[in-house]
């Protein structure tokens, strides 16, 4: 039965002109900045002296170099190994720590559930970027800092949709059957819960995911996040903060914000997909 | 009601003692403090050094010193700023307006955009005004805020010229509300565009789920039109979803005015905070931070009081 709902899920997704949309674009993106760079000689990181500095878009140089004379093509493809590593690892940082947080709260009930659910409330209540922002300044911007700090401040959300499932989940006859042949509540929280809670995180996660890379982007805009040599598309745009770069030098920015909307985009519609998917009311 | 709003209040209370401490503990942590700087400059012996932190009671325990910051708050004191030695509390009064122009013009042009949309792409789904509901709602959650910044620097104010490209009134002195609302046009919009996205959405679905309600089709067989229906029926029970959308807005939207106040030079809280973060001015990120989670309780507060006006049912829980 289980198994049957399982592949009519997937068949509704790969059915759903949107959801293939993204992850075309998703994997398209992932390819590009993994592969391209191991089959042309890039340079993310050196001056080329010859080329000059601020340059428009040339033979050697496809999208131009930046104001010290970088190449800002190979700072793009680099620059989108980061912002995804950042979105995804981010984003598992959150699952790891909610996922557990959500199963206890709903799980136990009791004081476990009013606490975690009370600070899970207090975070949602309190805007994201001005704590980010504090956490940035405390522990010094990094990919790292950057990766842990989004990651960390985004268990609430799946802690939320854990705990909301596994309520509903703890009431069902299987359960009180697991209960009864004498299993422990570690075990069936690992065995009987967690399988059927976890679903409709799926598309949470790539929503997330999307959050995550939106959140990287706007920290490394403001100087906070990705700090160069390293690249990050948010840091390329960056450069974009001198209105001569702004208004002259518009193929430095506009490409790095195509690929933030493209990924976000793609991982969004991905999301809505598995969101359908899994919703037994929708065709 | 009485008794709710008493409860509200006390709730709030922790969450505030909670977040305050989380940030006052971490800003203590962090390397960098006042001491550090003024150790490494070399000025001062060893032994003045101790003394200075005495003084200025750094060798107590952190929660007694969170304590006494605490008192220090609701006397009105919110310490002295490291960078500039002016007063926070000062400092961030100055700020506390245009903020409020900047934030206030865009939730409420949120409102005022998104709910009337949402209402429209409900009642006639699939017409032009559901797919412009929708692209909209797609240009907001899909657009990072600060590249549509950019975009429309770049567009409508360098190549245009219709808006000027920052600040809050012109250099040139003309202080008059005509050039405020040149200046505002664009931030506003940014700090709008997302949560009209998010009204379009919440507006949507529940004026969809309230149509298909009993009453609604009870109304319209007595022969009222459509319009009324919709507007005296439906309008007040899907309120309520959407000011819980309000509420969710808040946090969300200073938060992304931080971004917007730094890209257009908007001179609010915004700034400042990114100010005093890269200037490691910890007196003031406290203040800020003690000013942004009051403002989202007090906010959240008054939501839950238009909550019980709209839904009666809540007086009784």
């Amino acid at each position: 039965m289980r198994h049957h709902y399982k592949n009519q899920a997937i068949k509704k997704f790969l059915y759903d002109k949107k959801a293939m949309l993204g992850l075309f674009i998703v994997l398209f993106l992932v390819c590009a900045v993994l592969i391209i760079p191991l089959i042309m000689d890039l340079d993310p990181y050196t001056t080329d002296k010859m080329a000059g500095f601020g340059k428009p878009p040339s033979k050697t140089h496809i999208l131009g170099t930046d104001d010290v004379g970088r190449d800002l093509f190979a700072r793009l493809l680099y620059g989108g190994r980061i912002s995804l590593f950042v979105g995804i690892a981010s984003t598992l940082v959150s699952v790891i720590i909610g996922i557990p947080l959500g199963l206890i709260a709903g799980y136990f009930r009791g004081a476990a559930e009013s606490i975690i659910m009370r600070i899970a409330d207090a975070f949602m209540s309190f805007p994201a970027m001005v704590l980010i922002l504090v956490l940035v300044a405390v522990f010094g911007p990094s990919i790292l800092t950057v990766t842990v700090v989004i990651g960390v401040l985004g268990w609430t959300a799946i802690a939320k949709l854990i705990y909301g499932n596994v309520l509903s989940i703890r009431e069902k006859d299987f359960i009180e059957a697991s209960r009864a042949v004498g299993m422990k509540n570690t075990s069936i929280i690992i065995w009987d819960i967690l399988p059927n809670a976890i679903p409709p995180v799926w598309a949470n996660i790539s929503f997330r995911v999307a959050g995550g890379i939106l959140t990287e982007s706007s920290l490394s805009f403001l100087g906070m996040g990705v700090q160069t040599p390293q690249a990050s598309w948010g840091n390329i745009i960056y450069a974009a903060q001198n209105l001569l770069v702004l208004t002259a030098r518009p193929w430095v920015w506009i490409p790095s914000g195509i690929c933030i909307i493209l990924v976000v985009v793609g991982f969004n519609f991905i999301g809505e997909g598995v969101r359908d998917a899994l919703d037994p009311k929708t065709k | 009601m009485f008794k709710y709003v008493i409860k509200r209040l006390l709730y709030s209370i922790p969450v505030f003692l909670g977040i305050t401490f989380i940030i006052y503990l971490l800003i203590n942590l962090a390397p960098g403090g006042p001491l550090s700087i003024i150790a490494s400059s070399g000025e001062m012996s060893l032994s003045d050094l101790k003394a200075l932190k005495i003084s200025l009671g750094l060798d107590k325990p952190i929660v007694v010193r969170y304590f006494f910051w605490l008192i220090d708050l609701f006397k009105g004191d919110l310490g002295i700023s490291y960078r500039t030695s002016q007063a926070v509390g000062l400092m961030i009064a100055q700020r506390i307006k245009p903020s409020l122009i900047l934030t206030g013009t865009g939730i409420v042009m949120a409102i005022i955009i998104g709910v009337p949309l949402g209402i429209i792409s409900a009642y006639k789904p699939n017409s032009i005004w559901d797919h412009i509901s929708t692209f909209i709602a797609f240009i907001g959650s899909s657009v990072p805020n600060f590249f549509l910044s950019l975009l429309l620097i770049y567009t409508l104010s360098v190549k245009l010229n219709w808006f000027p490209t920052s600040g809050m009134y012109s250099t040139s002195g003309a202080n008059n509300l005509s050039d405020l609302l040149k200046h505002l046009a664009l931030p506003a919009f940014i700090c709008g565009i997302q949560p009209i996205g998010n009204f379009i959405k919440q507006t949507r679905s529940s004026v969809q789920e309230v149509l298909n309600e009993e009453y609604i089709k009870t109304a319209k067989s007595k022969g009222l039109n459509s319009v009324t229906v919709v507007i005296k029926h439906a309008f007040r029970n899907a309120m309520i979803p959407v000011v819980t959308t309000i509420s969710l807005t808040i946090p969300f939207l200073i938060g992304g005015a931080v971004v917007t106040e730094q890209i257009f030079a908007w001179p609010g809280i915004g700034s400042l905070m990114i100010a005093a973060i890269t200037g490691r001015d910890y007196p003031v990120i406290m203040g800020v931070a003690v000013l942004i989670c009051g403002t989202v309780l007090i906010a959240n507060l008054l939501l839950d009081l238009i909550y019980a006006v709209l839904d009666p049912r809540i007086k009784f829980k």
